[in-house]
């Protein structure tokens, strides 16, 4: 399973994201959190009072830029790589076992995923970030519960299927409970269409906690947060274009090589929803 | 057909009543209504006139079926902030967003069918390639961050377009193009897979024996069997864009539900929020009642999924 050309750009801007993220206190050359106030607004490539080279240039507060980019990364990956587990599991158990025992319960499970269509998300989550005050694990949590429905919708879709096969009545035919019919004969068949949901979903669950950082009722500053940075870089767009344009960059580009990278395992792995 | 009918509404229905479940629930996530639906500097008198009016000092089931009863009737409460009811509040930033949304949905339809159509036609090509690429790109670019470069480069560097507020036609330009370029992309990817399945198939080898030209193949044979899907997504669309889109309203100052509606949850305006989340899912709700009705009229295959 070699990757295409556009799998491997994917995957090369995921690993070089992740591995920023692991070891951003390595690789970033100044502190995400030191101020420095004779420092401030530094453009891209220039030097502050005492000699350090700011690559990426500092933001209004003096910080270096790329430092808490690299940061930055790290607090959007460990948000996505906490939320996805939960939305896979609660998903993928609603979607198998509506998708196996039908009727009434199936009615139940697809209507709720229809209200949760139907209902504006982000100023849901606003609402709720705002009742209950913002926080790293009111955010995981959050994005992780709301995030069951691609894995609901679509694994129910494949077990309708499935359940039909011949492997799956033959095992009833013998007498197989439901339970083990579920986890031994359904759910290694969705193995491969999770692998696809999972990389999609990262990319999604991004952008989601960048939009509600950009927002105010995200991650918190002093917390490095691309979408926090974005915020604050708002104001100085006319002439300190760089605050607002560099972890705008980083954030595209993560997103862009999630998509690649889910793209591409989309058509090698499900040759039947090729280039959809 | 009118079994399809009766079913889609039922469960459209049942969808109600949840959602009006849940704007219940959202002013009683902290378990303390008192202190999302009553104003901070209410007297002790105050707070105990609309825990009587709200009903906040009987039983959960009591407050629960009063706030059904209330909602059937367009009844959220009264707006914190503002001194009118909070549904009322909501409905009159409606405008500004039906407009913005509409803008959005002819843009990305648009703008989407002519990408995918081209992309589809020379599967593999440079075109095909290209296209796809900036269906990708436009699909991975975070809307805010979007905005903010578009008024960074049209509006505060080269000046030619408003950056903020609603006004003429010109108003409209960034803000719909902001909104509508995620969704452009979606349409042009979802044209260019249905467009491909119909190149495809028997009745297109057909026309194009007997002599059709490829404009009118494409076109007229192709197309409208690949739009099908495309329905369902405009409607889906069109719902979501009618929610009001929160972010761009924000950047660009557009006066909609969205905007509105993420000041109130600032000023913690509950009704308000209550209120926009009813509103716009039930609009969402009902314009997805509608598009199924349609389908029933452009595909008679169409039977309860």
């Amino acid at each position: 399973m070699r990757p295409t050309p556009s799998g491997w750009v994917g995957l090369i801007i995921m690993v070089v994201a992740v591995l920023a993220a692991a070891l951003a206190p390595v690789i970033a050359p100044y502190d995400p959190l030191v101020q420095d106030v004779a420092a401030r607004l530094r453009p891209p490539l220039s030097l502050d009072s005492r000699g350090g080279f700011h690559l990426l240039g500092t933001d209004q507060l003096g910080r270096d830029l790329l430092s808490r980019i690299i940061y930055g990364a790290r607090v959007s990956l460990l948000v996505a790589a906490a939320a996805v587990p939960i939305s896979l599991v609660i998903g993928t158990t609603l979607g198998v076992t509506a998708g196996y025992f039908r009727g009434f319960y199936d009615n139940v499970v697809m209507r709720l995923l229809d209200v949760q269509l139907a209902m504006p998300f982000i100023l849901l989550a606003l609402a709720i970030l705002v009742a209950i005050g913002p926080s790293f694990t009111t955010i995981i949590l959050l994005l992780g519960i709301t995030g069951w429905t691609h894995y609901g919708r679509i694994v129910r879709g494949e077990v309708l299927s499935l359940r039909e096969r011949e492997f799956v009545t033959s095992a009833r035919a013998v007498g197989a409970a439901s339970g083990r019919i579920i986890w031994r004969h359904l759910l290694p068949n969705t193995a491969s269409l999770l692998t696809i949901l999972v990389s999609l979903q990262v990319p999604h669950v991004m952008i989601l906690e960048s939009a509600l950082s950009f927002l105010g009722l995200g991650i918190q500053p002093p917390l490095p947060s691309w979408g926090g940075m974005l915020s604050e870089g708002r104001q100085y767009m006319l002439l300190q274009w760089w605050v607002a344009v560099f972890p705008g960059i980083a954030l595209s580009l993560v997103v862009l090589g999630g998509n690649l990278l889910g793209d591409w395992l989309r058509d090698a792995l499900d040759p039947r929803q090729r280039s959809r | 057909m009118t079994r399809f009918l009766i079913v889609r509404l039922l469960s459209t229905v049942v969808s109600a009543w949840l959602i009006v479940t849940v704007v219940f629930f959202l002013a009683r996530i902290t378990g303390d209504p008192v202190a999302l639906l009553v104003p901070d500097n209410a007297t002790p008198a105050e707070v105990q006139a609309f825990k009587e009016r709200l009903g906040l000092d009987r039983s959960m089931a009591e407050q629960y079926v009063l706030f059904l009863g209330r909602s059937v009737t367009g009844d959220l409460g009264q707006s914190i902030r503002h001194v009118q009811p909070a549904l009322q509040a909501v409905a009159t930033y409606m405008p500004a967003t039906i407009q913005l949304a509409f803008a959005s949905l002819v843009l990305a339809v648009v703008g989407g069918l002519a990408l995918g159509i081209v992309a589809a036609s020379r599967p593999g090509s440079f075109v095909d390639s290209f296209a796809m690429t900036l269906a990708l790109i436009g699909q991975s670019v975070p809307v805010y961050w979007q905005g903010l470069m578009l008024i960074m480069i049209f509006g505060l560097q080269l000046q030619w377009l408003p950056i903020s507020g609603r006004g003429g036609w010109e108003h409209l330009i960034l803000p719909a193009v902001t909104l509508g370029t995620t969704q452009m992309a979606v349409f042009a990817r979802l044209t260019r897979a249905g467009m491909l399945e119909q190149l495809s198939q028997d009745f297109i080898r057909t026309a194009r024996s007997r002599g059709l030209s490829e404009l009118r193949v494409t076109l007229r044979h192709a197309l409208p069997n690949a739009a099908i899907p495309l329905v369902t997504q405009a409607g889906l669309t069109l719902g979501g864009l009618l929610a009001g889109s929160v972010i761009t309203e924000t950047i660009f100052a557009w006066p909609g539900v969205g905007r509105f509606a993420l000041q109130a949850v600032y000023n913690r305006d509950f009704p308000v929020v209550q209120a926009t989340v009813f509103l716009v899912s039930m609009v969402f709700l009902a314009i997805n009642f509608l598009v199924d009705l349609l389908y029933t009229v452009i595909d008679p295959r169409t039977t309860v999924a």
